[in-house]
């Protein structure tokens, strides 16, 4: 039986970190890659953009050097930010310092996918926490321009944004909306919310299969919080602070030996879904949504 | 000797891999061992867990199946493998790799062998070499390039015209069937018509040879008894033989066989008996070969059909209650997109749903079709030409009559016209 392989990694980005504690956090994603899934998902979760950029640059570049030498992975890489995007000259500085930058570092799997007919193994997905206030035909701008060079937007959503879940024009602009509950912007806040989302996905996928699934586990992933160097195992780990261990010392091997001695059926799996479908019941969602998270919840009473 | 068989389809969710399913059977039966690894969409691997497969299969052969789209995947897997173990053989086959130049081993450094004959006999001929420490001796049906980078092909081989000589995948289980929600059915291979843009009969010399009912229904028993529900035919005409489908049909009920069918055949090969007799053992959706909806551009394609033909099939099926998918293409040679507007309203006004293998897509240009060889002929303009040895022009062309804006432009129509989105799931 071969070990599973990771399907997502988060990463809480901290706003201050040594450095030396940074270039160890990317030493040990860049071992980790490894153990994703062939088409994987990185989630780098930070606050401001100008102030995450050189990281999320820094761990692109790790990505890259994988993806460069192992043609055959694919990977997704979603770098959420909050961003105040109140004027087109906000919008215009943020496309042409930040998001193409970013672009412009992965033109090569750009070029690799055109020449093989196929989309290109590195798709970039820039996930934008929007700041209240917020124009929305500012905000759409944005969106067109990123979708233009192939950047797949995303919004986060808070309670002071949740009214944007309602403009039909902005969603038709938009790959994915996530949805959080409250109004941190810390990024283990929202880390934690687009786990959350991600779980609440996979579950109602599930439901549409008729798979038997309450109380499997979630989808393999990490959650590293670069604050503090903690790592762990799952999300409902990471909310009751039960860590799995630190990027400190340790190397990805020894990260991965530790993570599949980790037993999940330890965890209350089933309770951590229906939580989450519980939570976004209470969100913004689609009413065809909704009707599905209460199908969801039922199932759970069933179990 | 152990043989390792991947197949990799990173766009789609995992099918059951009958040819690599059929090369398994055939080689355990010749006492080599083997193993296949499904790479899809839904499948749990990382280079960490097919280095462990690998240490632990220790597979002395790797035969990994080759479509247009899954070259890059190809080499990625292929390096690893040699990276891991520069000592293990590595063979490409299937789609992609039958008509494939030679001249793409430039490019293709970590493959051994390109196999351009049928599968099983080729790859047991290649076996057979590396297991005697010859792996270039007595080759048949291959091209391969020497430890000194020297490439060679071989003549020929011809495969089994008698199908039931080669083991069945399913009745030697071959499969896991836990984790199998439809099984894939291959009753007959290759297709005697002579389309311009399909690799079907090229790579079959427009021969079709088929499986005895005995043996279809052997297998159809028995996959169901491991409680498979759906069946799904990749035979490309699954009537070319009529009278035989009917009695495979006959015995399906008179066994008391409860299974759902997909089927695939030509609108000419359909009568109001055949298709009653569908309904009545299972088959809930049959999908057609229209192409287009422009009797002028069916004659050029040698589809030798009419759209009356395909009007009539469908209304036959629909009268049956059976589900009708029609595969149609655009950027078509000579297609106007007048043409391929047609195209679309016909799919529309013979209430065939826009969804699944009804979207349409463009047409791709295969190694091996006539329109891949005459290309210019028609008046195809290839996109780029300085595209990897390996690759075909695929769907990066443009015609006299259709640029690269008419192709987006009829692509976003038949979108807009989609029930799901637009994808396509058979290619």
């Amino acid at each position: 039986m071969i070990k599973p392989a990771i399907q997502k990694i988060y990463v809480a980005l901290a706003k201050q970190q040594e450095k030396a504690d940074f270039q160890r956090l990317c030493r040990l994603l860049s071992g980790l890659f490894s153990y994703v899934n062939l088409t994987s998902n990185l989630y780098l979760v930070g606050e401001s953009l100008p102030e995450s950029m050189p990281r999320i640059e820094r761990i692109q570049k790790e990505v890259g050097k994988f993806l460069k030498t192992n043609l055959f992975a694919r990977l997704y890489l979603h770098f959420v930010h909050w961003a105040p995007l109140t004027t087109a000259k906000e919008v215009d500085y943020y496309l042409r310092y930040y998001y193409q930058s970013l672009k412009r570092a992965s033109g090569e799997f750009d070029r690799e996918g055109f020449i093989h007919q196929e989309v290109p193994r590195l798709i970039l997905l820039p996930v934008i926490a929007p700041d209240n206030p917020v124009e929305s035909a500012t905000l759409i701008g944005l969106l067109n321009a990123l979708k233009s060079v192939f950047m797949l937007p995303c919004l986060y959503l808070d309670r002071s944004t949740f009214f944007l879940a309602q403009d039909e024009d902005l969603l038709t602009y938009t790959e994915k909306v996530y949805l959080g509950n409250g109004d941190s912007r810390a990024p283990d806040e929202i880390a934690c919310n687009l786990f959350y989302q991600d779980l609440l996905d996979e579950s109602l996928a599930k439901l549409a299969s008729k798979a038997v699934f309450m109380s499997a586990p979630c989808p393999a992933s990490l959650i590293i919080s670069a604050k503090d160097g903690t790592v762990y195992g799952c999300m409902d780990a990471f909310r009751k602070n039960e860590r799995l261990t630190d990027i400190y010392g340790k190397s990805a091997d020894e990260l991965m030996e530790v993570y599949y001695e980790y037993d999940h059926s330890k965890r209350d799996c089933r309770e951590c879904r229906r939580r989450t479908a519980e939570v976004f019941a209470d969100l913004p969602v689609s009413e065809t949504k909704k009707q599905y998270i209460g199908a969801l919840l039922s199932q759970c009473q069933d179990f | 000797m152990n043989i390792l068989l991947i197949e990799i389809n990173p766009f789609a969710p995992t099918m059951t891999p009958i040819s690599l399913g059929y090369i398994a059977a055939f080689l355990e039966s010749k006492g080599f061992k083997t193993k296949i690894l499904i790479v899809g969409q839904d499948t749990s691997l990382s280079r960490s867990g097919f280095h462990e497969l690998i240490t632990g299969f220790q597979p002395a052969l790797v035969g990994l199946t080759a479509y247009q789209r899954t070259m890059l995947y190809v080499r990625g897997f292929a390096n690893l493998i040699k990276s891991m173990d520069n000592n293990i053989k590595v063979a490409i086959g299937g789609p992609q790799a039958t008509f494939m130049p030679s001249g793409a081993f430039k490019e293709l450094s970590d493959i051994d062998y390109i196999c351009r004959s049928s599968g099983e006999v080729t790859l047991l001929r290649v076996g057979q070499a590396i297991k005697n420490r010859t792996p270039f001796s007595d080759l048949a049906g291959v091209s391969y390039k020497d430890a000194q980078g020297v490439v060679f092909d071989t003549p020929e081989i011809e495969g089994f015209t008698e199908l039931d000589h080669y083991p069945s995948p399913y009745l030697n289980d071959i499969f896991d069937y836990s984790c199998m929600n439809e099984a894939v059915m291959l009753t007959s291979r290759g297709c005697p018509y002579h389309c311009i843009y399909c690799y079907t009969p090229h790579a079959f010399k427009h021969k079709i040879t088929f499986h005895s009912v005995d043996r279809v229904l052997e297998e159809i028993e028995w996959v169901t008894k491991k409680g498979v529900k759906r069946l799904w035919f990749a035979d490309p005409n699954i009537s070319c033989n009529p009278e035989r489908l009917i009695e495979i049909f006959d015995r399906i009920l008179t066994h008391g066989i409860e299974v759902k069918m997909w089927v695939q055949t030509r609108v000419d090969l359909v009568t109001p008996e055949l298709m009653k007799k569908m309904k009545q053992a299972g088959v809930g959706v049959i999908a057609f070969g229209l192409e287009s909806a422009s009797d002028r551009l069916l004659t050029k394609l040698g589809k030798k059909i009419t759209t009356e033909q395909v009007a009539r099939a469908i209304r036959l099926a629909q009268d049956q209650g059976i589900e009708v998918e029609l595969f149609t293409l655009f950027g078509l040679p000579y297609e106007t997109f007048e043409d391929a507007v047609k195209t679309l309203e016909f799919v529309k006004k013979n209430k065939v749903k826009i969804m699944g293998n009804s979207n349409s897509q463009q047409m791709q240009i295969y190694f091996g079709t006539p329109l891949a060889r005459h290309y210019k002929d028609y008046n195809i303009r290839p996109l780029q030409n300085s595209r990897p040895a390996y690759l075909s022009i695929g769907s990066q062309y443009e015609t006299e009559w259709f640029g690269s804006n008419e192709l987006q432009k009829i692509q976003n129509m038949w979108r807009a016209n989609s029930l799901d989105g637009g994808k396509r799931i058979v290619s």
